[in-house]
């Protein structure tokens, strides 16, 4: 009875205590759009986008030794940080600092160890509309000196990594990659024509976050990206680690084969 | 009512008013509530917590032990992010005096340990260095036992107050109804 008490109380203490405590990463700045250039011949911008990559410290002997292992068994490259080691979501809060209500998109894209996805590098026709980010770009109403908020979710940000992978490395068109949903998918392809496709555990996970923030009125956006390291990957010191101390990810512009000739 | 009238029966002086009381070691568990003092009450939300306590009576009037406590707060920080929440550990060596009039005991308590927040939400408002999730944590409080006839079991309500200077002077207060189970002769 009493070794009951005592183990069901350090049970539940210990299952409290054990769940994978989420991080919180400021932007590295705020976005702010519309902004009066006082020349009447330049517009305001409408655009603007900002860049964040994950502090991530380097991978271990062992780690290395256990993705080489893998990469064999797949016939596959796979990346140090992939799906599952770390979930993550964003949040964000866009203020309104026009006397005017507006209406304003906030996109993701970005990258993962292997590339980064830029939707204009799609463009083939410039009378076609662009490729959809990787997420958001919902246009939404604000009020006049209103603010709203909202989150980019772990399981939007877990497909959006999918997406990457299939239009990067597998060449997939973005609008087939983005507007299906491939969460239940049990491979993705890496290669052309599907022709290799690995586990959704192998795939790359996105290290690299590009929040846009596009406005019709004076607008500035904060945001914060919210990691549940599973793998134990994130510098303790976040985006304070020394440069020295976190792997420098150097993603490369995807940039798509031209199409086939008619 | 009915609940009313068992509640007072519990409580009336009987004959058997002279409860012995086990001496030796105790496990104590309890629920409560914690609320952060100060400045910090603008970043976090009063929430629940749980608390457990092992110890040894050296004497019938003082034990030595080692607490341990966890609550969870909703964090108020400017957004983003917001509705997040944190969890706030403390874990400690305390010593305690009790004094026992029968089937109540007075205990007052008091000892030092670490602190531990579960995530770095309130960085943002100084409460915690870059990279920081422990520091050193102190807490004192004291509370009342009420004696069950059944001299290895007692209800008891509690009160601490805790400070932790490394998290931003972090103070605050939690109450706690707990049930202790003491192994251990009649004292």
């Amino acid at each position: 009875m009493r070794l009951a008490f005592v183990a069901t109380s350090l049970a539940v203490v210990a299952a409290a205590a054990c769940t994978s405590d989420p991080r919180y990463l400021p932007a590295p700045t705020a976005i702010e759009v519309g902004v009066d250039t006082g020349d009447p011949t330049m517009p305001p911008a409408t655009t603007a986008t900002a860049s964040m990559t994950l502090p991530i410290v380097p991978e271990t002997m062992a780690d290395q030794d256990a993705r080489e292992a893998r990469q064999t068994a797949l016939g596959a490259e796979l990346a140090y940080v992939r799906l599952g080691d770390l979930d993550v979501s964003i949040e964000w809060t866009v203020k309104n600092l026009a006397a005017t209500a507006g209406e304003f998109r906030v996109k993701l894209d970005g990258g993962n160890q292997f590339f980064y996805y830029l939707p204009a590098n799609f463009i083939v026709d410039p009378r076609d509309p662009p490729p959809p980010s990787l997420a958001g770009g919902i246009p939404m109403t604000i009020a006049a000196n209103g603010t709203v908020s909202g989150v980019l979710r772990e399981d939007t940000l877990r497909e959006a990594s999918l997406d990457l992978e299939a239009i990067t490395r597998g060449e997939l068109s973005p609008f087939a990659a983005i507007f299906n949903v491939n969460e239940d998918d049990a491979t993705v392809p890496i290669a052309p024509m599907a022709a290799l496709a690995i586990p959704q555990d192998a795939v790359s996970q996105m290290i690299r976050f590009d929040v846009t923030l596009e406005a019709d009125q004076h607008m500035i956006l904060e945001y914060a990206v919210r990691v549940r390291d599973q793998r134990g990957i994130l510098h303790d010191e976040l985006m304070a680690a020394p440069a020295a101390e976190v792997v420098a990810f150097a993603p490369a512009e995807y940039v798509p084969p031209p199409p086939p000739a008619p | 009512m009915r609940r009313l009238a068992v509640v007072a029966l519990l409580l009336a002086p009987t004959a058997a008013s002279a409860r012995p009381a086990s001496k030796g070691v105790y496990a104590e568990a309890g629920l409560g509530g914690a609320a952060t003092l100060g400045k910090a009450a603008d970043w976090t939300q009063p929430g629940p917590a749980l608390a457990l306590r092992l110890g040894y009576d050296l004497f019938s009037w003082f034990s030595v032990g080692a607490a341990a406590s966890a609550s969870t707060h909703e964090a108020t920080v400017p957004a983003p992010p917001s509705g997040e929440y944190v969890q706030l550990y403390r874990a400690r060596a305390d010593a305690r005096l009790t004094a026992r009039v029968q089937r109540i005991a007075l205990y007052a308590e008091g000892g030092a340990g670490a602190a531990m927040l579960s995530s770095n939400v309130l960085e943002k408002v100084g409460v915690q260095e870059p990279g920081q999730r422990f520091a050193l944590a102190f807490a004192g409080g004291g509370g009342l036992e009420y004696q069950l006839q059944n001299r290895h079991y007692a209800f008891g309500l509690g009160a601490e107050y805790f400070l932790a200077p490394g998290f931003d002077a972090l103070a605050g207060v939690e109450v706690r109804l707990f049930l202790r189970y003491t192994y251990g002769g009649a004292r």
